[in-house]
């Protein structure tokens, strides 16, 4: 899986909990949370979201690897390398 | 007349009706907005096809029901007098030969069933209305003209300034009348405290380390729980003032401030949390939530909340000192959980700490009530393994 698929994988998870997003205009290194008004609520549905699509199950110590669109992305490369192109 | 789901094109096989923008008693003309309905096609402002008085509202927001189902009656203005003289046949029989109905309560104020019912609905003093009709009988037409606060049919018309969407202009309004309600009517006082959930968040970490996303559990969960289990010890806080007078709730009932992601608020409420384990609120939890946002609250929790809490905190403030939602007497805020610094038994400590507020309403309790509760909810979040 290559960082634009895995990009397009977080994006869509985000975009269940805040379906209001453009997502042309998502800025790659904007604090996701701060940006997109994410209460912990829609965070942990994000989480959910993610692991229902990536099978991915992530631990709340890790959450900080979800600041920005970017980090998640390195995030989740280095999570999935057995798919790794 | 009926007024039913509209069709709003082939494909639309039902309507949810979200809010009614009238009430029984209301006059319309066509072309007024009566309702706001979602549907597939997004949420629609459902506009009235003929004039005359709002008679019957048949349906509770929010509920979906197929095209074509009777929603509301009205009766139009050709039929309103129609209705009158019908009303007043009706009136005439009762005086020479009386119904059972009216026997038994010979002493009230004469009036049409019509009006009766309305009255009713409206919470109108019958006797301090004048009637028109025979021996001096209170009729419909009676109550619009005594009925002083009904708005003006004009209200729903408003232009739209600057680029509002016109539901978040609706939300606005009723946020606007129930705080103006709320700040005219209630002597608010405001306490506040700084808790430290170290011991909590601690907790926490370990119970969701185990967990699977869908099983963790927020904090919020874990300060509602210790809200409901410190609230029966003051239950000044928990109920509503009316008419004059406090009544208290024994089921805690907790409405939750949740911010639509399209702007505005509702505030329903968790049934019975002080009956709920921690787990069980965080289902209920993040039930409410879902359903705030994907638009199928049941009215039932729109209504009865016997306390509220808000948690704007988790969006970015310290502290947030809330205003009251009528009849409530209390409203708790949670701020922004965050480290601080803190001095115990002599030490400097980072500690994880919450700004809890209480405002409460002045005519049921006193500051000490207040004072007592916010300290009884930090020692119980002291232990909360226990809840």
């Amino acid at each position: 899986m290559n960082s634009l698929m895995i990009r397009r994988l977080i994006v869509e998870a985000l975009l269940e909990v805040a379906p209001e997003i453009n997502e042309a205009k998502i800025d790659a290194e904007a604090e996701l949370r701060e940006e997109y008004d994410i209460d912990s609520m829609d965070f942990l549905n994000f989480i959910i979201a993610l692991k229902n699509s990536c099978g991915v199950s992530i631990p709340e110590r890790d959450y900080k690897n979800f600041e920005t669109l970017n980090r998640a992305v390195n995030y989740l490369r280095k999570k999935l390398p057995s798919l790794r192109s | 007349m009926d007024i039913v789901m509209p069709s709003l094109g082939a494909d639309m096989e039902e309507g949810t009706l979200i809010q009614w923008q009238v009430k029984v008693g209301d006059t319309v003309t066509a072309g007024d907005i009566i309702a706001v309905i979602e549907t597939n096609k997004g949420a629609i402002d459902m506009e009235v096809f003929d004039s005359g008085v709002i008679s019957k509202l048949c349906l509770e927001p929010v509920v979906t029901v197929p095209v074509g189902t009777v929603m509301a009656t009205m009766v139009s203005e050709l039929d309103s007098n129609h209705e009158h003289e019908h009303e007043h046949e009706q009136s005439t029989e009762h005086d020479d030969e009386p119904n059972t109905e009216l026997k038994s309560v010979a002493d009230r104020v004469p009036a049409s069933p019509a009006a009766r019912l309305l009255a009713q609905r409206e919470h109108i003093n019958l006797s301090s209305v004048t009637g028109s009709g025979p021996n001096g009988a209170v009729l419909l037409r009676d109550l619009y003209l005594a009925e002083p606060h009904r708005p003006a049919q004009k209200e729903f018309n408003t232009p739209i300034e600057n680029n509002v969407p016109d539901d978040d202009n609706k939300m606005r309004r009723s946020i606007a009348m129930v705080m103006e309600k709320s700040k005219r009517e209630i002597p608010h006082y405001y306490l506040s405290t700084e808790i430290d959930l170290s011991t909590a968040k601690n907790f926490l970490d370990d119970v969701n380390a185990e967990r699977e996303p869908e099983q963790r559990i927020l904090l919020l969960a874990l300060l509602l729980r210790a809200i409901s289990t410190v609230l029966p010890k003051h239950p000044q806080l928990n109920g509503y003032y009316q008419q004059g007078r406090f009544e208290e709730k024994k089921n805690i009932h907790i409405g939750n401030t949740i911010t639509l992601r399209n702007g505005g608020l509702v505030v329903p409420a968790i049934h019975n949390v002080e009956q709920l384990s921690l787990n069980q609120t965080m289902v209920a939890l993040r039930d409410v939530i879902g359903r705030s946002r994907s638009g199928h609250l049941r009215s039932s929790e729109l209504s009865d909340a016997t306390i509220t809490v808000s948690n704007i905190g988790d969006r970015g403030a310290d502290a947030v000192f809330a205003v009251i939602y009528p009849p409530q007497v209390a409203i708790i805020g949670l701020g922004k959980p965050q480290q601080k610094a803190r001095v115990i038994d002599g030490d400097v400590k980072a500690c994880f700490t919450i700004t809890v507020t209480l405002s409460a309403d002045h005519r049921v309790s006193d500051g000490v009530t207040g004072a007592k509760f916010l300290n009884a909810l930090d020692n119980q979040l002291q232990y909360p393994e226990k809840l």
